[in-house]
């Protein structure tokens, strides 16, 4: 137990059939799925814009943007994440736990024909013959497309 | 434990607002070289500078900072004259400074080519004999100006007075204006609710709690707000260099730098000012020679000034020079194809013409106006903050840019409207009028969409659910509300379900995963405590059909 509190702690959250975590430090809250107004000219995974107590940030779909069918049960919850400078909320089936896995239990990605997939894939975890996919959420919701297109059209109004 | 880096970003900070106080005071320095008091101030801020450049180990900064006080030094002394040729000497080496800070902040370790500078100073150090000599008897004379200069070292002495202030960042101001907000909107929510209860005590309490509420909101908005000064400084600046590399004479005059407004507005107002500025010194005054040989005073005068007028702020920009010729402007858009031939236009229009893009009215690019930013841009800029751009302008008397807006961008009226079960806000400053048009009056032109008959103009018409690509069932054109907006040149009007209201809007950006999106220019959240988006109109509108309209405008 003492070795635990160096492991990186994640949070573990279902989608369809599958586990997924992402480290908690980029966790802010989670909550209940809000009230939200689109928006248009966006892709499908993007659900619209909440207010989370006066600060308005954008919802998405992580089981859209993966291609996830979403399970049957209405159990949802959105994690609101800080993923500097971006604050996002997060829609997934369930939240699990969190969990703080030894180093011996990760396994990095495997090599597979969805080069796609293993971009955001970070590590494995294996716990109890279940495997939990520890991704980095950034790279799953294509977070750099936006921030490098709004980068260059930054520089295109300043020069 | 300190963070050394962050002890090392906090000085950074201050420095440049160092480097900032600093060229204010060269400026000062030249125009009134016998005032001990401006010196002193220079001499201790450099002093300052040196020793926390030191204390947080910026070696080269120290160093830097400290042959530069041993000039100063000098100048102290009286061991040099203060003339222009040293001025430029002070204000060199202050930019270099200001680069070796800039570099700093970005990497730790940067160094920076000092050597010709360090050159400089040392040219200049070794004064000429006689200046020497004669710098004794000037000593006198400061004495005795001393007493008589008192009143002006008043204004240097008080703002070294012991400044109360902090310095905040502004992601805390901003968190607490999202607070702010939310506190506004609970506050209507409370209103609403307590206006149906009985009890008394508890209704006058929710009505004094939304006094205070509105207070709350009104000081945290000026929170945001900054003076003009450092802005209306660097223009001084940008006066004295253009007209030196022009060899113009120049006197500039500044008004009400202690004007103040919102700090967003002031960053992005920059550039546009900047360029107003070099556009008056390079375009609008006359050389030295021309303006003799026209029986003008030689020394050409520019004047800024700044002022609340209305609720709004207005700047204005005023030279003595040769004005605009309306005839000569329209002679030079027909010959750049921007009007089509024989055009004829009111005299207003014509001076607009300057902020069409492609058009310069001096043959030749200069190296001061013609870098690439046009008055297009200045225009579109100014227009981007709400805001709007006028000429005054008189053939051989001069000309005068009044440059007019918002106090505040973070709070504007808006328009609430309806699309089916959508809403938008649209700034109240952008509707000219709304009205429940005739049916008869929409017309389909094929090859121009459709076309608004209002009292007698045509005005093209869009739906704003085509515009926004939402599928919905067509309501009746009865049953609809058209908005009509007149920012741009062209006017241009939209048709939507139907207006909910109108109210205060606090401006929320949207997220960086949102800055792709076209069209709108924020969020905001409405009574009801749901966001909605902020419909930047012109930026929706299909671009190709005003330029259509344009034309017509043109050939008409």
């Amino acid at each position: 137990m003492q070795e635990n509190s160096h492991n990186i702690r994640y949070l573990s959250f279902s989608l369809g059939n599958e586990e997924y975590a992402i480290p908690l430090l980029v966790v802010k809250e989670v909550i209940a799925i809000p009230e939200v107004t689109p928006i248009p000219f966006t892709p499908n995974y993007f659900l619209g814009l909440m207010n989370l107590r006066g600060q308005v940030i954008s919802v998405l779909d992580l089981r859209t943007k993966l291609g996830i069918k979403p399970s049957t049960s209405a159990e949802n919850a959105v994690i609101i994440c800080d993923l500097d400078p971006i604050s996002l909320g997060v829609i997934v089936d369930s939240i699990n736990s969190v969990v703080s896995p030894d180093e011996n239990e990760l396994s990095g990605r495997p090599d597979t024909q969805n080069a796609k997939a293993s971009e955001y894939i970070t590590n494995i975890y294996r716990k109890n013959e279940k495997l939990i996919l520890i991704i980095n959420l950034a790279k799953a919701l294509s977070i750099d497309d936006y921030k490098a297109i709004s980068g260059s059209e930054k520089a295109k109004e300043a020069a | 434990m300190i963070d050394d880096g962050d002890l090392r970003q906090e000085f950074l900070l201050e420095a440049q607002q160092l480097v900032t106080d600093t060229e204010q005071c060269f400026l000062t320095l030249e125009t009134e070289p016998d005032n001990p008091s401006i010196l002193e101030r220079i001499f201790r801020l450099a002093h300052n500078l040196k020793g926390s450049a030191q204390a947080v180990g910026f070696a080269q900064l120290a160093e830097f900072s400290h042959k530069f006080e041993s000039f100063l030094l000098k100048l102290k002394k009286k061991e040099l004259a203060i003339t222009p040729s040293v001025v430029n000497v002070l204000l060199a080496c202050n930019d270099r400074i200001g680069v070796i800070i800039q570099a700093l902040s970005t990497d730790f370790s940067a160094q920076v080519p000092i050597d010709d500078v360090m050159e400089m100073i040392v040219i200049a150090s070794q004064p000429p004999s006689e200046v020497q000599e004669a710098s004794l008897e000037p000593q006198k004379e400061v004495i005795a100006k001393f007493s008589f200069a008192a009143e002006k070292v008043d204004v240097p002495k008080a703002a070294h007075s012991p400044d109360e202030s902090i310095r905040v960042s502004v992601a805390r101001v901003e968190r607490l204006l999202n607070f702010v907000g939310e506190l506004v909107i609970l506050q209507t929510v409370l209103n609403e609710q307590s206006s149906e209860t009985e009890h008394i005590g508890l209704r006058k309490t929710v009505h004094q709690i939304g006094k205070v509420t509105e207070e709350v909101q009104e000081i945290s908005m000026s929170l945001r707000m900054v003076p003009l000064k450092q802005t209306f400084q660097k223009l001084q600046r940008i006066v004295r260099d253009t007209s030196s590399l022009l060899g113009k004479k120049i006197e500039f005059e500044m008004h009400g730098e202690d004007t103040e407004l919102d700090k967003s507005v002031l960053e992005s107002l920059g550039d546009p000012l900047v360029h107003l500025v070099r556009n008056a010194v390079d375009h609008g005054v006359e050389s030295n020679a021309l303006r003799l040989e026209r029986g003008k005073p030689e020394i050409g005068h520019i004047a800024l000034r700044a002022f609340h007028h209305g609720g709004k702020l207005v700047i204005e920009i005023e030279d003595d020079g040769a004005g605009l010729d309306a005839n000569k402007l329209i002679k030079k858009a027909i010959e750049k194809n921007i009007l089509p031939p024989g055009s004829e236009l009111s005299e207003r229009d014509a001076y607009d013409l300057i902020f069409a893009s492609g058009f310069s009215t001096k043959t030749e690019v200069t190296d001061v106006s013609g870098r690439g930013v046009g008055m297009d841009v200045v225009k579109t800029n100014i227009e981007r903050l709400q805001g709007d751009v006028r000429i005054d302008t008189a053939l051989g008397i001069g000309t005068t840019f009044r440059v007019t807006l918002p106090l505040t961008l973070a709070i504007v009226d808006g328009m609430v409207i309806r699309l089916q079960n959508h809403r938008f806000v649209i700034p109240i400053s952008h509707v000219h009028e709304s009205i429940r048009p005739n049916p008869k009056d929409i017309h389909v032109v094929s090859g121009l969409g459709e076309i608004f008959d209002l009292r007698g103009e045509n005005i093209p018409m869009y739906r704003l659910d085509s515009l926004l690509g939402i599928k919905r069932k067509a309501i009746q054109d009865h049953d609809g509300i058209v908005i009509v907006v007149r920012t741009r040149v062209q006017p241009f009007c939209i048709f939507v379900d139907d207006i909910l209201g109108q109210q205060q809007i606090v401006i929320k950006r949207l997220g960086a995963e949102l800055q792709l999106l076209e069209g709108f220019s924020g969020s905001a959240i409405l009574g009801d405590g749901r966001p909605a988006l902020i419909l930047e109109l012109s930026d929706i509108i299909p671009k190709s059909k005003v330029l259509k309209t344009n034309d017509m405008k043109g050939c008409a």
